[in-house]
């Protein structure tokens, strides 16, 4: 009996440490913050439309459902008559959101053609906003004294990676290459970030067996500690990369740059031997503490 | 006792019930971890009504002896207000003039421009002269003391006539039979027309 109870304690325990573990996966792997979030609303709606001589038609738009819904009323549109709906969306969370689709329901386009801003495959910075128009066409076949609907619906998914730092994939390498510990990211996977990084950098080309590719990449990630700020430089730089190849930099912006634009300053920046290395190197290393790895 | 204890039902029921809990919460939090969310933009349009209507009508004859009589005319409007129909019978005699008076409104939710009164005939004839005249509205050309010499009133205007929602305007149209050959009963129908604005 008293073995029972045990069991089943311990079972019990091992179901919340789980649902624990799920409630932290939301906010991104084993990091658990519960401050941070991922969030996004309507912050600001305005209304015009293409009638300048005579006010005939109306147009006008609300927020309502805690910013996750605009209303629009359009009443006595005519034939011609264009609507436009000017929004705010505001990334209320603590991570990059990405847009994932955006949806025009239409049930009558014999009567109304709908268009508007495709926000679809760009991130949103947290705190960042994005605007967007919708236009309302009311056509010629549309019914007189009728009514007529549409939606539009734009789906958003969380960045569940972050970028990491320097030493995080330092350590990556290190556990790969046999050392004691096991790798957060396996080393099949980070093999195939090799392998993706070769073709596109005219920087680095890791090449030969695992290992080689390993050891190589580990000693470009580690320079010693007195060496020129360019082998600095190439250390942040290949770090950014495997950030970037890992899917971890999306919608993150460091002084309004991108982790692209980063890497092909400081690429270009290499190549042509600018000599604003430190410049470059910090703006990597910056850029890699961002997820604050 | 320990190969007992391992297939006794009662912790094979807790295995089975602990896995199967484990599996519903690994997929509630996989699911949640991977967090989406739509926001939506819903619209409603209501269209709007463009509609030109008769509210008023009126049809004057010559001042001739009998002319009522000898040439009997039956008008009315139609249910829908949008037409005029005259049925007018034993139409001879170069002395056959009618005039037709319409107040016609914007009884809809938008400006209209009145753009004609169109007259036709039920039959095929070129044996009438026409000519409408239009007018913003105003009591002094629809007076019930204008005659058929007075009319058409002077202070016409040109066409469109732009009206706003319940503006009305006036519409006097002067038939006249120039030729009277084979022409004895004919249908006439008078119907305003409009362009809606803009």
């Amino acid at each position: 009996m008293k073995t029972k109870l045990i069991t089943t304690l311990i079972l019990t325990m091992i179901a919340l440490g789980i649902i624990g573990y799920s409630y932290a996966c939301t906010n991104g792997g084993w990091h658990i913050n519960c401050y941070c979030n991922c969030d996004i609303k309507f912050t600001k709606v305005t209304t015009s439309d293409n009638e300048f001589e005579k006010d005939v038609a109306n147009v006008y738009a609300e927020i309502v459902n805690c910013g996750n819904t605009i209303n629009a009323y359009i009443t006595n549109a005519y034939p011609c008559y264009r609507a436009y709906i000017n929004y705010t969306i505001q990334n209320t969370g603590c991570k990059p959101v990405h847009f994932d689709s955006v949806t025009i329901i239409n049930p009558n386009p014999e009567a109304l053609e709908i268009t508007t801003t495709n926000h679809t495959c760009t991130w949103l910075s947290s705190g960042g906003t994005v605007q967007g128009t919708t236009t309302v066409h009311i056509l010629q076949p549309a019914q007189q004294n009728s009514e007529y609907e549409f939606q539009i619906k734009i789906g958003v998914s969380c960045q569940e990676g972050n970028p990491h730092t320097i030493g995080f994939w330092k350590n990556q390498f290190d556990k790969a290459l046999c050392k004691s510990g096991k790798p957060q990211v396996p080393a099949t996977t980070l093999e195939q970030y090799l392998d993706q990084i070769s073709p596109q950098s005219p920087i680095y080309e890791f090449t030969g067996t695992r290992k080689e590719k390993f050891k190589l990449a580990l000693s470009i990630l580690d320079p010693p500690y007195h060496s020129i700020m360019e082998a600095k430089l190439k250390a942040q730089l290949l770090a950014l990369w495997l950030n970037y190849v890992a899917g971890w930099t999306g919608g993150y912006k460091y002084k309004g740059m991108t982790a692209w634009e980063i890497i092909q300053g400081s690429e270009n920046a290499l190549l042509n031997h600018t000599g604003n290395y430190e410049y470059w190197k910090n703006m990597c290393d910056r850029f890699n503490n961002l997820g604050g790895w | 006792m320990r190969r007992y204890r391992r297939n006794n039902p009662i912790n094979k029921t807790i295995g089975m019930t602990f896995l199967l809990l484990m599996l519903a919460l690994s997929i509630t939090g996989y699911s949640y971890s991977h967090w989406t969310k739509t926001i939506t933009i819903q619209g409603t349009i209501t269209t709007a009504k463009a509609q030109l209507i008769i509210t008023s009508h009126k049809l004057l004859i010559p001042n001739i002896a009998n002319f009522n009589t000898t040439h009997q005319i039956e008008y009315y409007v139609t249910s829908d207000n949008l037409t005029l129909i005259a049925d007018c019978t034993n139409v001879t005699g170069t002395e056959w003039t009618i005039k037709i008076g319409l107040i016609v409104k914007n009884n809809g939710t938008m400006p209209i421009d009145l753009t004609e009164t169109t007259i036709t005939f039920n039959i095929t004839t070129t044996n009438f002269n026409v000519t409408t005249y239009y007018y913003n509205f105003n009591s002094a050309y629809w007076d019930d003391t204008l005659t058929f010499s007075d009319v058409p009133p002077l202070g016409n205007v040109t066409l469109p006539i732009q009206l706003e929602p319940n503006d009305q305007a006036i519409t006097w149209t002067i038939i006249n039979l120039f030729d009277t050959t084979q022409i004895v009963d004919i249908q006439i129908t008078a119907t305003p027309k409009f362009h809606p604005f803009p």
